[in-house]
């Protein structure tokens, strides 16, 4: 497995899932295990904890290998057995470099071209996006078709896509009985610098919804959550709870207490902190984008709408309204259909890689 | 850190002797074995040489054992002669060690090729310069390795058998060289033994009274190790930070890099030992431990760091490379940590101290009776007369 870092501050999500993946294949095949990172040296322990926590049982030992990206004279043994997991285009670049691309396995978690402006870092992720006979292994059936739709007939024929899992010792739902003298809870997936993330958009909905009561600040509590995040202070004086840089089980400790969530991710991913709050029986709003148009398959307490101030302050009507009718709200947890076990996730992924 | 009142050892090596004196080891027994190594030394040399003779000469069976060396090469006619098995231990090809076993071949005489290094087979010497964190840019560093590893390899597939320490190295010693490989493995001569029992009873006799700090040995402190320790530095940067209680303890020449520097208060680091006074530096400290990167190289070493530490009341945890996850079991008489465990497994080990006397007391009954010089002449012999 090849990947910028595996600290603090890189671990979430995308990360999470590699190494997952990753440790699911060297059972599957009894293969030696290899991490490779370029930006740092990866801080060992956390490849243990994420499996830990999200409970899958692994008892090979695995080498780690900091192949600095900023170093001419960096050397990593191979052998023509060797496969590797890339985990960005510019991982699978270097590896394509060295490595014939029938060795390359990409798990592809998000149309990268969107990090960039047209120019040529957009130019050289479409290459590799195209790049016939790397095997695709892509994060939601979602991003999958976003990607036929957009013509990439080489992922049409050969890629295979997975359903993300929810680790249910984390993410479950903590009885919101518990809280009900308490005041209701916003989630707002904060990220300034994350252009994706749409802070500014989001900001202006949650600006608007105080000023028109669809949020009462008497009633909810609304968190700011994201790595950089910096202190604000909104409409009226109402000072949002400012939560920075948290680890992983802080931060599913924080989601299970939260009621609704605001979670814009202007990409074809539905990103993983909707789905992180539907796991634990909170409701969602995000936006729409191109063949993002819903995501009910996952949970009907996630509510899906377009990317503008209007349709995301009606989607807060909606969602305050269900965060409040507990009886719905439940049944929508219990009805959801979002995995809770890797296995099952990646189980079609591991036949068809096993195969080839 | 344990309270140890044995005193340090005054220390010669053992094994200092006149080449008559060396040849008369070889007389007057039923039969004789003649171990070469080129330049005896504290560590192969001890373990395969000198540890085999004095084990051969201390059991019942009337067989004479005794070693030659460079300075002798020009009497090896004689020793041939003399001898009636003849092992050459990690010897470079020369004209007159390849005459040496085609003399003794020809006499009919059995020539064994001992080693304990994956360090004969040139295809692997890339690998084998990365583990050791050789500098691969000078040339010298490549034309050394190579003609090193070619010429014991051109000895080993002279010899008729090989023997090593674990059968991970026999299997690629007979691949290589199609030759048969046994295994002998490393054990405990009889003044580490006794040495060593000193130190465990004083521990025992104090039920392992200690201050209230922990402390951290590493004691393979050559800069050939530097990767091998690089797998535990985050670790310990994590437990400094976290546990004002910890110190390390370190033997040799590891350069600290990183983080680490930012500790040196509370990082001892001693000249190497000689090998009795080191057992006396192990004993002090709560915990040996040994981090080996997983590649055919390491997987090839022998698991002397942990029997070591056990005779002498340490306990360790290690890497699961093949013959430390085959000595130890984890939690009874030690610990295995896997690559992304060290933290949690040095913190657990800590968090555990009140199982010490247990486990120290099971890892060092499993040492004295699995390693000890008494208990390996039957294997000794059944190897090399059959």
């Amino acid at each position: 497995m090849i990947t910028d870092s595996i600290n603090r501050g890189s671990l979430f999500g995308g990360v999470a899932t590699a190494i997952i993946l990753a440790s699911l294949l060297a059972k599957r095949w009894d293969s030696e295990l290899r991490v490779i990172t370029r930006t740092e040296k990866a801080r060992e322990r956390n490849f243990g904890t994420i499996l830990k926590l999200n409970n899958i049982p692994f008892t090979k030992n695995v080498d780690f290998l900091f192949a600095d990206v900023n170093s001419a004279d960096v050397q990593i043994d191979l052998s023509p057995n060797d496969y590797f997991l890339t985990t960005s285009w510019w991982t699978t670049r270097s590896v394509l470099q060295s490595v014939n691309v029938s060795r390359v396995i990409y798990l592809l978690q998000e149309d990268e071209r969107m990090f960039y402006p047209h120019g040529d870092d957009h130019r050289l992720c479409s290459e590799i996006l195209h790049s016939p006979g790397i095997r695709f292994v892509i994060n939601t059936k979602l991003l999958f078709s976003h990607f036929v739709n957009e013509g990439f007939l080489n992922m049409r024929d050969s890629a295979t896509w997975f359903e993300p899992s929810f680790s249910p010792q984390l993410l479950y739902s903590e009885k919101s009985a518990e809280r009900e003298d308490k005041k209701r809870n916003l989630f707002f997936y904060a990220r300034p610098s994350h252009p994706r993330n749409l802070f500014y958009l989001g900001l202006s909905v949650i600006c608007s919804a105080i000023e028109r009561k669809i949020l009462d600040v008497n009633k909810w509590n609304i968190y700011f959550v994201g790595c950089d995040s910096q202190s604000i202070t909104l409409d009226r004086g109402y000072a949002p709870i400012i939560v920075p840089n948290l680890g992983w089980e802080e931060y599913c400790s924080l989601v299970r207490k939260m009621d609704l969530g605001l979670c814009l991710m202007y990409t074809p991913h539905p990103s993983y902190p909707p789905l992180d709050l539907a796991a634990c029986g909170g409701v969602v709003v995000t936006n729409t984008y191109g063949v993002k148009d819903a995501l009910r398959q996952y949970s009907k307490n996630i509510i899906c709408r377009d990317a503008t101030i209007e349709g995301l302050l009606h989607g807060l009507v909606e969602g305050v309204a269900l965060a409040n009718d507990h009886e719905r709200r439940e049944k929508n947890y219990r009805e959801d259909r979002l995995l809770r076990d890797w296995n099952e996730s990646f189980s079609a992924v591991i036949k068809n890689l096993s195969e080839v | 850190m344990f309270y140890i009142d044995v005193p340090p050892q005054d220390y010669r090596d053992p094994w200092q002797s006149t080449f008559e004196e060396r040849l008369a080891g070889l007389r007057g027994g039923q039969q004789s074995v003649a171990y070469f190594y080129e330049k005896p030394d504290n560590s192969t040399f001890r373990y395969r040489v000198y540890n085999m003779i004095q084990a051969l000469r201390n059991s019942k069976s009337n067989i004479r054992a005794s070693f030659f060396c460079n300075e002798d090469v020009d009497k090896l006619r004689q020793i041939v002669d003399m001898a009636d098995v003849l092992v050459f231990c990690r010897t470079r090809y020369t004209d007159k060690i390849d005459q040496a076993i085609t003399l003794a071949q020809s006499k009919g005489k059995r020539v064994f090729f001992d080693i304990d290094d994956y360090i004969f087979d040139t295809s692997h010497a890339h690998l084998i310069l990365e583990t050791l964190d050789q500098d691969l840019k000078h040339p010298a560093v490549w034309d050394t390795w190579f003609a090193y590893m070619s010429r014991i390899g051109e000895t080993l597939k002279r010899c008729d058998a090989a023997i090593t320490t674990n059968p991970y190295l026999a299997e690629r010693v007979t691949s290589f060289a199609r030759i048969p490989a046994n295994v002998i493995p490393n054990f405990l001569n009889a003044e580490q033994l006794e040495f060593s029992e000193q130190l465990f009873l004083d521990k025992q006799k104090k039920n392992f009274a200690r201050t209230k700090d922990i402390h951290l040995g590493y004691f393979s402190g050559t800069p050939t190790h530097n990767r091998d320790f690089g797998l535990v530095a985050t670790a310990l940067v994590e437990l400094l930070v976290r546990r004002p209680d910890v110190y390390l303890l370190m033997v040799g020449f590891i350069e600290l890099k990183g983080e680490l520097n930012n500790f040196k208060s509370r990082i001892q680091i001693y000249p190497l030992h000689d090998f009795l006074n080191l057992q006396r530096m192990i004993a002090h400290v709560e915990i040996n431990l040994v981090p080996l990167q997983n590649n055919s190289f390491t997987n090839c070493k022998s698991e002397l760091k942990y029997f070591e530490a056990a005779v002498a009341g340490t306990i360790t945890i290690a890497s699961p490379t093949y013959s430390y996850a085959n000595a130890i079991t984890d939690g009874q008489n030690g610990y295995l940590a896997r690559s992304y465990e060290w933290f949690d497994k040095i913190d657990y080990a800590i968090a555990e101290i009140g199982r010490y006397p247990t486990l120290a007391e099971n890892s060092a009954k499993h040492a004295r009776e699995k390693y000890g010089w008494h208990r390996q002449h039957k294997t000794i012999e059944r190897v090399l007369f059959g």
